[in-house]
């Protein structure tokens, strides 16, 4: 009787296929989030931890606003400050990942298609290897009297015992950070130019479009889906990155990850550490959105 | 041997090798020398993969040739880009850009020959309505039909006034109603133009009813052209009388030389035809095939005068004529022949009925195989 019932009810099959999937998101995603959007609302323990019984915003005014001896507010931009460079050193790598990627993923989806999966392939090679032992590559290649210093040396375009001091700057975390979600970037692209009708470019030279022009009139606009999808991939991780900057920005290079891990162990505040994650994710919730409108009516 | 500067599309001793990693190499161009004028309806007719798409293409330079050159009103444009050439070309698929609107479509060429955008405004609804698509213009091209999208496909390629343009079997996927209704279309929107149409097919019907000249291709080779008048009646080789329109093939006997010359068919009754074989060298005795269409072959009831004799084997009647096929002692195929009917009723020719067979001297043309 009972075990009848999927086959005899749709909706209880329904349910039987699509349970385990939910069970998992449920245990796994929702009750952990959850948990902590609890806590960013909770007073903070003496000694790390919260006090369960004790609500309270204060993890979100303190986001924005000092509060003063005297129990006044003073609008503070510190923190504002984090997530803005944040934002531009995440903007920055993905616009550098987009005009690598772009290139190199024109490249394969003209490559003989024997080569293709092999190309595809060989994209994924960097993620065979630590995030970590990636990043630590970089240090060698960057610090003082690095590769990179000895290169520009012997080239002579630094004198002897100068550096061309990138590492621990923005711009050793960019390079980092592109360098890591690269194949985020160059696989959806890849993945929509392999589905152009290359017939359509032949068409655009047919009615007097240069290389340049067709690229730009057909090739990109056909291919922003996966533009976007890459952008999104590469924009999203790199806001709530961690190692890199940990280990490529040194001190003044703290990013969103950063200023949220000093929270939950040096500060021990894990109600701010909490909110400020869930403000970053209020935000990138929002862009979401905000793309999905915007690209959700363009062509297959 | 230079001909005298002619306008038009010059094609000489064009030919384009493919390497391909199965087949080898493939000669889909073979050694092909021809002359499209100024303002003409040309057609390269020729069945799969006997190299119209790619001579198609090296006329529109997405093909550099392997060995040839390509002359433009008397100008080499063999190693000029496509965008450079005033060529442009209605492609088989259509190649429509899927993220534009009609308008937008039609409007590209003009953009990229950076026409003043009032003028490019006003061209474009001209193009429009000279393929009666006005109001269509903010669509987009995914919900059209695909007659439709054909004729966006045509004012596209017609709006930047090009001096040819390349049609790569336009009409292939549409249905035989809305096809015909596009013949006649294609037509007239070339004579209006007078734009030099080079237009590719493989159906012979369409390339006889829309043609100034024909040209008939086979494995990349050009066999034979001419008008479709010519090419009909005249066919110099057994392919293209084949190829084009229905053709009785009959073995004969050269048995007197001269002009015209005689010819004994089959081996009895000695029935004898005069015909003109000055273009090929034959002798007394020698074999030939000769060609009728079935139009021209005549059926007598048996009995007396001289002809084949044969036995029809079945009749079809097809509302303007009545078609026979007939069985001729000695001959492989059956013989065809196309009658009209009067007052819309078949002639008194039963099936199993015993006929003789003939047809004028002017109906025979004399093949080389
Ligand atoms: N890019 C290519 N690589 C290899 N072989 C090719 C290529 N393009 C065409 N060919 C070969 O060249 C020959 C002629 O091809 P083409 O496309 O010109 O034929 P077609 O007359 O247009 O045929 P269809 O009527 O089927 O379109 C064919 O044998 C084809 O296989
Ligand atoms: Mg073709």
């Amino acid at each position: 009787m009972l075990l009848d019932l999927p086959r005899r009810s749709p909706a209880v099959a329904r349910l039987l296929l699509i349970g385990p999937g939910i069970a998992v998101i449920g245990l796994f995603m929702l009750i952990p989030l959850g948990l902590m959007a609890y806590v960013s609302f909770l007073d903070r323990g003496a000694y790390g931890g919260v006090v369960w019984d004790q609500h309270t915003v204060e993890a979100y005014t303190s986001f924005l606003f000092e509060r003063n001896l005297d129990d006044s507010l003073t609008f503070n931009t510190d923190y504002l400050q984090i997530y803005l460079r944040s934002f531009l050193l995440s903007l920055s790598t993905t616009l550098i990942a987009l005009l690598v990627g772009f290139p190199v993923a024109l490249y394969m989806s003209l490559a003989p298609a024997k080569w293709r999966n092999l190309l595809v392939f060989l994209v994924t090679v960097p993620f065979w290897t630590n995030l970590l032992v990636r990043n630590y590559a970089w240090i060698l290649l960057l610090r003082t009297n690095g590769l990179i210093d000895q290169w520009a040396a012997g080239l002579g375009l630094i004198g002897p015992g100068e550096s061309v001091s990138i590492l621990y700057t923005p711009w050793a975390i960019t390079i980092g950070l592109t360098y890591s979600f690269m194949p985020f970037m160059v696989l959806p692209i890849y993945a929509s130019l392999e589905k152009l009708d290359f017939r359509l470019v032949e068409a655009a030279y047919d009615l007097g479009a240069t290389r340049l022009k067709a690229l730009a009139r057909v090739i990109v606009p056909l291919s922003l889906p996966g533009i976007a999808a890459g952008s999104i991939l590469v924009f999203i991780p790199s806001l709530g990155s961690y190692v890199t900057p940990e280990l490529l920005g040194g001190s003044k290079g703290l990013m969103i990850g950063n200023l949220i891990q000093l929270q939950f162990a040096a500060s021990r505040n894990w109600p701010f550490g909490a909110a400020l994650a869930f403000t970053l994710l209020a935000m990138v919730l929002i862009a979401m959105v905000l793309y999905l409108t915007r690209f959700r009516k363009l062509p297959e | 041997m230079d001909s005298p500067p002619q306008p038009g599309i010059h094609i000489r001793d064009m030919v384009k090798v493919f390497t391909d990693d199965q087949q080898g190499e493939v000669r889909a161009l073979d050694n092909v020398s021809l002359h499209i004028r100024s303002n003409e309806f040309f057609t390269l007719l020729g069945p799969s993969g006997c190299g119209k798409t790619t001579l198609l293409r090296v006329i529109a330079g997405f093909e550099q040739p392997s060995q040839g050159r390509v002359l433009l009103d008397d100008l080499d444009v063999t190693d000029q880009a496509p965008y450079r050439r005033p060529v442009n070309t209605v492609f088989q698929s259509y190649a429509l850009f899927p993220h534009m609107t009609v308008a937008e479509n039609v409007r590209f060429g003009l953009e990229m020959q950076k026409v003043d955008p009032a003028a490019a405004e006003r061209r474009v609804a001209e193009m429009l309505e000279l393929v009666h698509l006005t109001g269509m213009e903010r669509r987009k091209t995914g919900q059209l039909s695909g007659g439709q999208q054909q004729r966006v496909a045509l004012a596209r390629a017609l709006a930047p006034a090009p001096k040819v343009l390349l049609l790569d079997e336009p009409l292939s996927a549409l249905d035989f109603k809305l096809r015909k209704g596009m013949q006649i279309e294609l037509k007239r929107l070339q004579q209006e133009t007078g734009i030099t149409f080079v237009f590719v097919t493989h159906d012979q019907e369409e390339a006889l009813t829309m043609s100034d000249r024909v040209a008939v291709m086979k494995s990349g080779k050009v066999l034979q052209i001419g008008t479709p008048e010519e090419i009909y009646r005249h066919p110099v080789e057994r392919f293209v009388a084949d190829f084009i329109g229905e053709t009785n093939f009959l073995p004969a006997t050269l048995s007197t030389e001269g002009h015209p010359a005689v010819f004994t068919v089959g081996n009895a009754g000695g029935f004898t035809v005069r015909a003109e074989a000055s273009q090929l060298d034959q002798r007394q005795g020698s074999q030939v095939t000769l060609a009728v269409r079935p139009e021209r072959t005549f059926l007598d009831p048996a009995g007396h005068g001289e002809g084949l004799s044969g036995r029809v084997e079945t009749v079809v009647y097809f509302g303007t004529d009545t078609l026979y096929h007939v069985r001729v002692d000695g001959l492989e195929a059956p013989l065809t022949a196309r009658i009209q009917n009067r007052d819309n009723h078949a002639p008194d020719i039963d099936e199993g009925a015993e006929v003789r067979i003939t047809f004028p001297d002017d109906a025979v043309q004399v093949l080389k195989d």
